[in-house]
């Protein structure tokens, strides 16, 4: 049996790695005595993958664990006993059964959504933060063994969608490619666009909080919980 | 309480994590609710500091208390200190991010010398007056506790108490005695003087050191009569039934030792003579089985670790092994759990175990000669004979393990050249040693590395009279192991000589040095345990700066009739019994286990006649 098993990462918790964040689902799931398949062999590992790795520092509620079940349990059980055996800052949201023959999430992913909260209040958000996305060419320096090479992220941005604009909080939300075949770091998204701006990053946290992530499945973008729908088990 | 500033810190560290806390078992508490808070303070960086057992222990321990709420505080890293000082941020507990200026009690555990200039760099980043005297009543009381408290003397100014022994025997004691004291509106003096009658508890300021023109002690007195002359450990006489938490922080970030810690017994009988624990924590005292895998259930399913460790200072010394292993391994196996057996000595490495003892053929096997003849070997008391070695690394080759580390000292008293040879020797007799085994059975091409350490004599040893070797004779000596540890397949490391001397200067140091720690504080010292902050230059700059000759402390070999600035205080085992041990070693002859055979160490004065 397979579940996959939406999650969030509190504030509280944003600086756990990735490899942190593994090793704390292992413990948990061990702590939750959940019937997960282990690895054989020497230190028996129970067989969990993420869908994406969440940058550090940044917060989520849409992060998607992949599980393979040594048997059966109820979807709503396995969140109940996970959640009490997890640290706080980790809320298992929903889980779901998927065919175990479905590739991995994490070879399925294609797009994510953030939330970016401004640094400081920004004259003008909407109309200067249109000017940005208008620009035929958003270039970005990256290291490339010895050299510095110009990336156009232009393509790798969807969309993106101001909210609410008053002064004590200024936020926009981003649709941006994720995954294995090319993704894009919401963090150089970020401080693109905050160059753009003018905005002094030094005072930028790199407030930033992943709402969800996307694959295409009949030319529609879903989530990895709405794939339960569309494979009947 | 979390600010806009601290994230925005966090963001620009190394490994944020370390600041974070909100680990899976950290206690929660409202602080308005708690009478006493209680800082527990770890003078290295957060992933030593959390494989530290003392802390796990006393951690949960204060926290059973409804009026106590107890924190922790590390070192922070050098970038963190940077950033911390630049914002102007006051050192804070992790649990409620609260800078600890603003607790009761901040209680630090001493378990290395070489961490004392932290408890000053973290003093000043709480931003705590650093001299004890300085202090004023909205200060917290700064409090000291681990091995290296039985000689608190060079941080006797900055410390305002110190608890000699197991903290957990005398903690609440000292924290109904701060609580009696506050709501009687007591202040801190009244309650310092409360304290010190309180068996245990030292309290430094108390006491006046008088010395004679030679630099020697001439008399240690308290200040008034209601003041103990001498102070005296104290200790878990039942350590079955001794606390032991249920629970235990699981951190995120992977720490130096990340397992369940599971302490199977306290002290040590085997009188080692270069050892302080062998003779501090006296007498040996262990946990039953049954109690043991009570408690190893409640920590597995309470921690979700991997891994289980056995931790005492000697292992295959517990008594009850033979009831353990084959329940605990049962138990483990069923939960996936590994098992790892730090401090294997050599002599009792025993075929029955090797089924239990997977974790051993990934890790190796570690073995501690200690020194490289027989005769050097009787002079430290280190009971295990050559062949011992031989035969345990042959019988772990047939069991398929093929990595071994081999722990020696160099210094030790009456060393000669014929000894260090002797360690090269002992080496390529393990590297070579399936030679001599049946050539039907495969065997791998064991891998040796082989740790060198400079020997620091300690207070409370039978050695603590002798001179330690000058930085110079213990380079020669590392120069001529270079040479006869040049042999294929053996890698060979040592410690910094500089570092020990430092380290054996404040092992032995009085109260003189107080000034010394903080001008090498001054002067940018701090982590020196750690290589790439040691500045050996730094410190020997420092001692010329306030007039202090370390080689005064380190290098000059004591008269029988010395006073010892830690003389006023009393572990059990007698200063007459550690004489009559170092005489022994000088000649050569043995001292038999004390579980074997009381020496009579005079830790019966405390047991009341109970080892």
């Amino acid at each position: 049996m397979r579940l996959i098993a939406k999650h969030s990462k509190e504030d509280r918790i944003k600086y756990i790695s990735h490899l942190d964040m593994m090793r704390t689902f292992q413990r948990a799931i061990r702590r939750a005595a959940l019937p997960v398949a282990f690895t054989q062999g020497f230190s028996p590992h129970p067989k969990i993958a993420f869908a994406s790795a969440l940058p550090v520092g940044l917060t989520s509620e849409g992060e998607y664990l992949d599980i393979i079940m040594e048997s059966d349990i109820e979807p709503e059980e396995f969140d109940a006993r996970l959640n009490f055996a997890s640290p706080s800052g980790i809320k298992i949201m929903q889980s779901a059964k998927i065919d175990p023959k479905h590739p991995s999430l994490m070879s399925v992913i294609e797009r994510a959504s953030y939330r970016i909260f401004m640094p400081v209040f920004v004259e003008e958000f909407a109309e200067r933060t249109e000017a940005f996305l208008n620009q035929p060419y958003v270039l970005v320096t990256k290291e490339k063994s010895d050299t510095m090479q110009y990336v156009n992220i232009r393509p790798l941005i969807h969309w993106v969608k101001l909210n609410s604009s008053d002064v004590s909080e200024q936020t926009l939300d981003v649709m941006l490619n994720s995954g294995s075949k090319s993704n894009l770091k919401p963090q150089i998204f970020a401080d693109a666009l905050l160059d753009f701006l003018k905005v002094d990053r030094k005072f930028f946290n790199h407030k930033i909080h992943r709402l969800d992530m996307f694959l295409v499945r009949n030319e529609k973008l879903v989530t990895p919980l709405d794939l339960v729908e569309f494979i009947s088990i | 309480m979390v600010t806009e500033q601290f994230e925005r810190i966090l963001h620009q560290v190394e490994k944020p994590v370390r600041y974070m806390g909100n680990e899976y078992n950290m206690v929660e508490k409202d602080k308005d609710e708690v009478l006493i808070r209680f800082a527990f303070a770890f003078p290295d960086v957060y992933e030593v500091g959390m494989s530290h057992l003392g802390i796990k222990i006393l951690y949960h321990k204060i926290n059973e208390r409804e009026d106590s709420y107890c924190e922790r505080v590390f070192s922070p890293w050098t970038d963190m200190e940077q950033k911390m000082r630049e914002f102007n941020m006051p050192l804070f507990a992790l649990e409620t991010k609260d800078p600890i200026k603003q607790f009761d009690m901040v209680g630090f555990t001493l378990q290395y010398e070489m961490t004392y200039t932290n408890v000053i760099n973290m003093l000043d980043l709480a931003q705590i007056p650093l001299i004890a005297k300085e202090r004023s009543e909205n200060d917290p009381l700064i409090l000291a506790g681990g091995p290296c408290a039985f000689n608190p003397e060079p941080l006797a100014d900055f410390l305002d108490l110190v608890v000699l022994g197991d903290g957990e025997e005398v903690i609440d004691e000292l924290l109904d005695a701060y609580k009696l004291n506050k709501q009687k509106k007591g202040g801190r003096d009244e309650f310092l003087k409360a304290a010190s009658r309180i068996p245990g508890i030292y309290v430094p300021k108390f006491y006046e050191v008088d010395y004679r023109d030679d630099g020697t002690i001439n008399s240690i007195t308290s200040i008034s009569d209601d003041i103990p002359r001498t102070i005296t450990k104290r200790l878990v006489a039942d350590l079955d039934k001794a606390y032991y938490p249920e629970k235990m922080i699981v951190p995120y970030m992977d720490i130096v030792h990340d397992r369940i810690a599971l302490e199977i017994f306290r002290g040590c009988g085997r009188g080692c003579r270069f050892c302080q624990a062998g003779i501090v924590y006296r007498p040996v005292r262990e946990r039953s089985a049954d109690t043991l895998l009570k408690s190893a259930r409640k920590l597995i399913e309470s921690t979700g670790y991997e891994d289980l460790s056995l931790v005492s200072l000697s292992s295959s010394d517990y008594s009850e092994f033979d009831k353990l292993l084959p329940d605990l391994s049962k138990m483990l196996k069923s939960s996936g759990i590994s098992l790892s057996l730090p401090s294997m000595r050599i002599d009792s490495f025993a075929d029955e175990f090797k089924d239990d003892i997977h974790a051993l053929k990934k890790s190796g096997i570690t073995l501690a000669p200690e020194a490289g003849s027989q005769r050097l070997r009787d002079v430290i008391n280190k009971g295990v004979q050559g062949q011992d070695l031989y035969d345990s690394v042959k019988r772990a080759l047939v069991m398929g393990i093929d990595s071994f580390k081999l722990y020696f000292m160099i210094g030790l008293p009456t060393e000669e050249q014929s000894d260090i040879i002797g360690i090269g020797n002992m080496v390529r007799e393990v590297k070579y040693s399936r030679n001599s085994l049946d050539k039907n059975i495969k065997t791998a091409n064991p891998r040796i590395t082989v740790s060198v350490a400079s020997f620091v004599p300690k207070a409370f040893t039978p050695f603590q009279w002798v001179a330690q070797d000058s930085a110079e004779q213990l380079k020669a000596k590392i120069a001529l192991l270079t040479t006869g540890l040049r042999i294929k397949g053996v890698f060979f490391n040592w410690h910094d000589p500089s570092l020990s001397f430092i380290e054996a200067v404040l092992a032995r140091g009085d109260r003189r040095l107080g000034k010394l720690l903080k001008r090498a504080w001054e002067n940018g010292c701090r982590f020196d345990g750690w290589s790439e902050h040691f500045k050996p230059n730094v410190w020997l700059n420092s001692f010329a700066e306030v007039g202090v000759d370390p080689h005064f402390y380190a290098n000059r070999t004591r008269s029988e009739h010395e006073i010892f600035p830690w003389d006023h205080i009393d572990v059990g085992v007698s200063k007459d019994f550690l004489l009559s041990e170092y005489r022994k070693a000088l000649s050569g002859v043995t001292t038999p286990d004390c579980r074997t055979s009381c020496s009579a160490c005079g830790i019966q004065n405390i047991t009341k006649g109970v080892c």
